[in-house]
């Protein structure tokens, strides 16, 4: 039987059992945490061994009988995926750890929710077929959603996600529908799809990956106090495994076409603005993910060939980065070297040299400048020239946490936020070692790739954004209400509210039809009605 | 002393023109008139009016213990109207007086608009029995049967009142069973068709029950 | 020997008696009316139908005896063993849930009632037998779907209306085709007889524009009821429609058929995908979602296959999951809102009755066909089968099924809305229907990962109507 997939996925439920069974137990409640962190821990073990494994199909449940469903369960530890799977158990660890050094509480319902979270994600991640996916999406939304609301976080965030996933997973199955009979049948890596179903299924992935303007369901994060909350955090995993498997399908390059990387150029760009523009820093995280997300998307659209290596070394950064930024904690002025790998995940979403971020952004740089894309220049211009001054304002943010003075607390804290910092910078020094089965540029080849004129083009984007948040205080006191105004507008929070309204207004039409017809008499409108369908029916 | 046999034997002239004349007053009635005596009153004589015509189909026996079936049902009707009224009557309830709301009923475009919905509905059975009659039926009883499915229908489609719903249905069963029992005599059908009568019977008078508890009347011409 | 076709009528009918008597005491009444139903499913599903079995006191059982009751045959055929274990086993579900949703459930003896029912309507010959029954089952829920001192259901006189209107169509059928029989050149018989059939199934399925009884059913009925009618009710009147179906090949074989068939079911999910989110109460939310799902299953009959005729029995057998979730959540809410379930009511009601809100939302995602539930297993193999000859059915599909949800996260928005002003509840739901909740979710979300346990229990009923190829 294969261990390996089943592995990832047991073992963080076991772990959740078990952190919530002892947890009753009032010796034992305050070393759950243990019990959490050993899981995910042997998990990233497990998907760590699974680099020198040969890939192995595991059924979950047989669908019989066959000409009903076409197809079954199957999960498979894809190598294409293994970074990804791997890089969300290494921040699940790291937030793990870094829970243990921040506070006695053992949350045990917090450990258990990430645990599931944790297993579901893998789930997802090595669906090896469509079917798999979808279910496998639906149980990651749900467990999102109840883990939100469970935590105390946002029910409006808990909801939308809810809808958005959902949206997500119809369009993914609607793309499968255009398929004819043998929807869904197929492996993922034997999958050959026209291009109305690729449109479908890359519109699918910008919902999962939180894109502009659909970025609704991203995690709000300003009321998260506990780190324990980052991996809900991480939702956009699902949407890079999803591209992952497109550019396979595809051939090596990202469906989708002009429009995917306009968008993904407007994600960089807006995103930017808007990490900058925003007033609370908390929320700002939300922004800056966006933007590192439009590059890596617009990296792996103008890699060609390469996108597929792009995405996945790009995703891969994106959930390192992201990880531990969120779990840094500002500057400490008197331990500077706590703020290193705050600093290192910043410089890993600029995508600057010696991080594993520099794989996209090097791509992307030098295929912007090789096709000759202004419109596209200027937003990854305009995007890292705001993108600076937002990170540089998180970096510098006064940190909420004390110092922490014991011994085994700074090591467990050390070893939470150094790890996948140090992963960053190794794997940025050796792209090859975070993938598997794709070909990864090496440092060399990465350093030419953008040539003079994008190296131009970068360095004056980050001058430009250094300027800024040299003079952001000037800047901001002075625009703060022209900012505020302009950061709501781009939010389009206004446009969706009308869009709501309008879709009220009309359903309102509809149940007033609906209560005429089904009200009072319905009787004699269904009689009328058939008869009108009758005569309609005689006359043809 | 005669028995029931005896008595439709007597008046089995009426089984005729006489008797669709008479199902279209009763059913017309029913349409119009919201008053439960009226509508009792109505209900007895239609079934008196049937139960003459289904003498020209089946045994007069069979078509007498059809007609005790239907003023059995009436019967339920009456207790279950008998009992609201009285409950009406009470001082807790501060509804109108039932002639009251019979006087405002009756001069209200609500009532002119079912007498001229069952008007039409009339001139439609007609107009059906003349270019669609029932086979094994004479064109009389076809017309009968037109007549009462199609004020049935009306009846049900114009209230949401158990009440009148329920005669509405009575109504329009009666009006396919007058037509059935031509092509299906079987005693085991008619016996069915009896019990399916009755439950609607019980079941409406259960949901008048419902609706005098609550109160809920009022909302309900 | 006891004949197997009276065991199946006369015990519910005797337990539902017992049952009634006992009522107050509610845990005894459904343990007794739970067990009876699931004792009579397995029986039906495993007793051998050509030889009889030996029970206590040297009697036996002959499940396969016929039995003639006032020149009447009740048969007990193979097709008919599994759409029984089907009502038996759906109706032991409802009747577990509403052990701890209802108080004093009626649906307890009033169901077992309807199944004996039904269970006559599927055994009689000839067919015709069976509208009758069909229509004495309706008009006895009305009592079943009448709240205890609530105003009158209009679902239950709609059901009624809409059943009698149906009755005529289904009698004067038997009799042309007996006419038929005796002067086979006169083929208009057999021309009116297509029609009047198909118009009093119309009737009964709730086909457009005859559908208004189906959300008026969930709208102000007793949600455990309304699903009864939905799920068993329902589903004895498609066994009916598959009997008759077997019965007279040249229906199955009619030109129009297929298109009849499909057109009807396309308008029900048109129809339902439209009003599903427009619905400002969660009870006809439930009935448009009821309605699209049975619509669904008219399209996968009008593929005129074996795979389509699969496809439909399948949609019964996992439409309870779904339908009895919501009800049941619906009940649990309901009960706490004071009997309205307006979205405005429910605001902030989640936070007080949270297994409640997590059956709605099960429920809902099985009735809307969305993963990870039972619906979704069937709607998937729909969509697959609609996606090479008409894939624009697939889409509406999917189309009404977005339509449902939307309708159900409205719901859970308001559900989950935080009032600062809604104090402790009074009675927060009991640990034991926190479990009886989990298990019913967990049965929905355990046949959406493994629908091997119904799908070949589908596809063995589905070869027993021999009148499709396979």
């Amino acid at each position: 039987m294969p261990l390996l997939p089943i592995l990832t996925i047991i073992l963080p439920l076991v772990g959740a059992g078990g952190t919530v069974g002892l947890s009753l137990l009032p010796r034992v409640r305050p070393h759950t945490r243990l019990v959490a962190l050993a899981m995910v821990g042997l998990v990233a073990v497990t998907i760590l061994v699974s680099r020198w494994i040969p890939p192995e199909a595991l059924i979950p449940s047989l669908w019989r009988p066959s000409f009903l469903f076409g197809t079954t369960l199957v999960v498979q530890n894809d190598a294409m995926v293994q970074p990804l799977a791997f890089a969300l158990a290494l921040v699940s660890c790291s937030v793990i750890l870094v829970e243990l050094s921040r506070t006695d509480q053992p949350h045990p319902r917090m450990m258990a929710t990430l645990l599931v979270l944790l297993a579901a994600g893998c789930a997802a991640l090595w669906a090896a077929n469509l079917l798999t996916t979808l279910i496998c999406w639906a149980i990651y939304d749900l467990l999102l959603a109840a883990g939100q609301v469970v935590s105390g976080g946002s029910v409006r965030m808990a909801v939308r996600s809810l809808i958005f996933g959902g949206l997500a997973t119809l369009l993914l199955w609607g793309g499968a529908a255009l398929a004819g009979r043998g929807m869904g049948s197929a492996l993922w890596s034997l999958t050959t799809a026209s291009r109305v179903q690729l449109t479908l299924w890359a519109l699918a992935g910008l919902l999962r990956l939180w894109a502009y303007p659909f970025y609704l369901s991203m995690l709000d994060n300003s009321g998260v106090a506990l780190s324990l909350l980052i991996p809900f955090a991480l939702g956009p995993i699902l949407g890079w495994g999803l591209w992952l498997r497109l550019a396979v399908v595809n051939g090596g390059p990202i469906p989708g076409g002009p429009w995917v990387l306009a968008l993904a150029a407007i994600n960089l760009g807006l995103g930017g603005f808007l990490a900058w523009s925003c007033g609370s820093m908390r929320r700002s995280w939300s922004w800056i993910g966006m933007a590192a997300t439009g590059a890596v998307l617009l990296a792996a659209g103008v890699a060609g060939e390469s996108g597929v290596a792009v995405v996945a070394v790009g995703g891969t950064a994106w959930v390192l980065a992201v990880g531990v930024m969120l779990l840094g904690d500002g500057l400490r002025r008197e331990a500077l070297w706590w703020s290193i790998p705050g600093l290192l995940g910043a410089l890993a979403l600029l995508g600057l040299p010696l991080t594993v971020g520099f794989v996209p952004a090097a791509t992307m740089v030098g295929g912007l400048v090789r096709g000759g894309h202004l419109g596209w220049g200027g937003a990854f211009f305009c995007g890292y020239m705001f993108l600076v001054p937002a990170l540089v304002r998180r970096l510098l943010a006064p940190p909420a946490l004390p110092v922490p003075d014991r011994r085994w607390v700074m090591i467990v804290r050390g070893i939470g936020l150094g790890v996948p910092a140090l992963l960053l910078v190794l794997a940025g020094l050796y792209p090859p070692l975070l993938v598997v089965g794709v070909r990864a540029p090496s440092l060399g080849q990465l350093l030419a790739l953008p040539g003079w004129a994008g190296w131009l083009l970068w360095a004056g984007a980050l001058a430009a954004g250094g300027a800024l948040a040299w003079q952001e205080g000037a800047i901001r006191s002075k625009m703060e209400l022209v900012l505020s105004a302009i950061h709501d507008l781009l939010c389009l929070e206004w446009l969706y509210r009308a869009i709501i309204g309008a879709l009220e207004r009309g359903l309102s039409v509809l149940w007033a039809a609906g209560e005429v017809v089904g009200g009072r008499g319905a009787l004699l409108w269904s009689w009328l009605l058939f008869l009108l369908l009758l005569l309609v029916w005689g006359s043809r | 002393m005669p028995t029931l046999v005896d008595l439709l034997a007597r008046v089995s002239f009426l089984a005729a023109m006489p008797a669709v004349a008479g199902i279209f007053v009763t059913a017309s009635l029913l349409v119009v008139s919201r008053d439960w005596r009226l509508n009792m009153t109505a209900l007895i004589a239609q079934y008196f009016f049937v139960v003459l015509l289904l003498t020209r189909l089946i045994r007069l026996e069979v078509a007498a213990v059809k007609g005790l079936t239907g003023w059995m049902i009436c019967m339920v009707f009456y207790l279950t109207e008998r009992r609201a009224s009285l409950l009406e009557q009470s001082p807790a309830t501060n509804s109108a007086s039932s002639p009251q709301r019979w006087h405002r009923w009756v001069i209200s475009a609500r009532a002119s608009f079912c007498l001229l919905a069952g008007l039409l509905v009339s001139v439609a059975a007609y107009t059906a029995a003349l270019r669609m009659p029932l086979p094994e039926v004479p064109n009389d009883i076809t017309l009968a049967c037109y007549l009462l499915a199609g004020l049935g229908l009306l009846l049900i489609g114009l209230s949401e009142n158990p009440m009148q719903v329920g005669l509405g249905l009575l109504t329009f069963l009666s009006g396919f069973d007058l037509f059935y029992v031509a092509l299906e005599p079987s005693l085991a059908v008619a016996g069915l068709l009896g019990a399916v009568s009755f439950l609607i019977a019980l079941a409406t008078a259960y949901l008048r029950a419902a609706q005098i508890t609550t109160g809920d009347e009022v909302r309900q011409p | 020997m006891i004949a197997g076709p009276l065991l199946l009528l006369v015990l519910p009918l005797l337990m539902a008696g017992v049952i009634y008597l006992l009522l107050r005491w509610t845990s005894i009444s459904a343990l007794l009316a739970v067990g009876t139903t699931l004792a009579l499913g397995i029986a039906v599903l495993t007793l051998p139908l050509d030889q009889p079995v030996h029970i206590w006191g040297g009697r036996q059982i002959a499940m396969g005896e016929v039995v003639t009751i006032f020149g009447r045959e009740l048969v007990l055929e193979q097709s008919d063993r599994i759409a029984m274990a089907f009502l038996f086993l759906t109706s032991a579900g409802i009747f577990f849930l509403a052990w701890r949703i209802e108080q004093q459930p009626l649906i307890l003896p009033m169901g077992l009632g309807l199944l004996s029912l039904l269970n006559g309507a599927l055994l009689i010959r000839p067919l015709v037998y069976a509208a009758l029954l069909i229509e004495i089952a309706a008009a006895l829920s009305v009592f079943a779907l009448q709240a205890e001192g609530g105003v009158p259901t209009r679902g239950g006189l709609r059901y009624l209306s809409f059943t009698t209107l149906a009755l005529p169509g289904l009698l004067v059928t038997h009799w042309l085709l007996e006419r038929y029989a005796l002067t086979p050149n006169d083929t208009d018989l057999l021309r009116v007889a297509a029609t009047l059939l198909a118009l009093s199934f119309a009737l009964l399925l709730g086909v457009v524009p005859f559908h208004t009884w189906v959300p008026a059913v969930t709208s102000d009925s007793v949600p455990l009821a309304g699903t009864f009618v939905l799920t068993i009710g329902n589903g004895a009147v498609w066994f009916l429609l598959l009997d008759f179906l077997k019965t007279y090949p040249w229906l199955r074989s009619h030109p129009r058929f297929e298109s009849l068939v499909y057109m009807a079911g396309i308008a029900m999910v048109i129809v339902g995908g439209l009003l599903a989110p427009s619905q400002r109460r969660v009870g006809p939310l439930m009935g448009y979602a009821a309605l699209i799902d049975s619509g669904s299953a008219l399209i996968a009959l009008g593929l005129n296959s074996g795979a389509g005729l699969t496809l439909a029995v399948l949609s019964l057998m996992v439409r309870p999951f779904g339908l009895i979730l919501m009800a049941a959540g619906l009940s649990g809410l309901r009960a706490r809102s004071g009997g309205d379930d307006a979205f405005e009511a429910l605001r902030g009601l989640g936070w007080q009755a949270p297994w409640s809100t997590a059956a709605l939302i099960f429920g809902g995602l099985s009735v809307a066909g969305l993963p990870v539930s039972a619906g979704f297993a069937w709607r998937w193999a729909l969509c697959r089968a609609l996606a090479s000859s008409s894939p624009g059915a697939a889409l509406w599909i999917l189309l009404a099924s977005a339509s449902v949800m939307a309708g159900v996260w409205r719901a859970l928005w308001a559900l989950l809305a935080r009032q600062k002003d809604r104090s402790v509840p009074s009675s927060p739901e009991g640990w034991l229907t926190a479990v009886v909740i989990v298990v019913a979710i967990v049965a929905c979300v355990g046949i959406g990962l493994f629908p091997q346990i119904v799908a070949p229990l589908a596809d063995r009923l589905a070869a027993a109507y021999t009148f499709v190829g396979r």
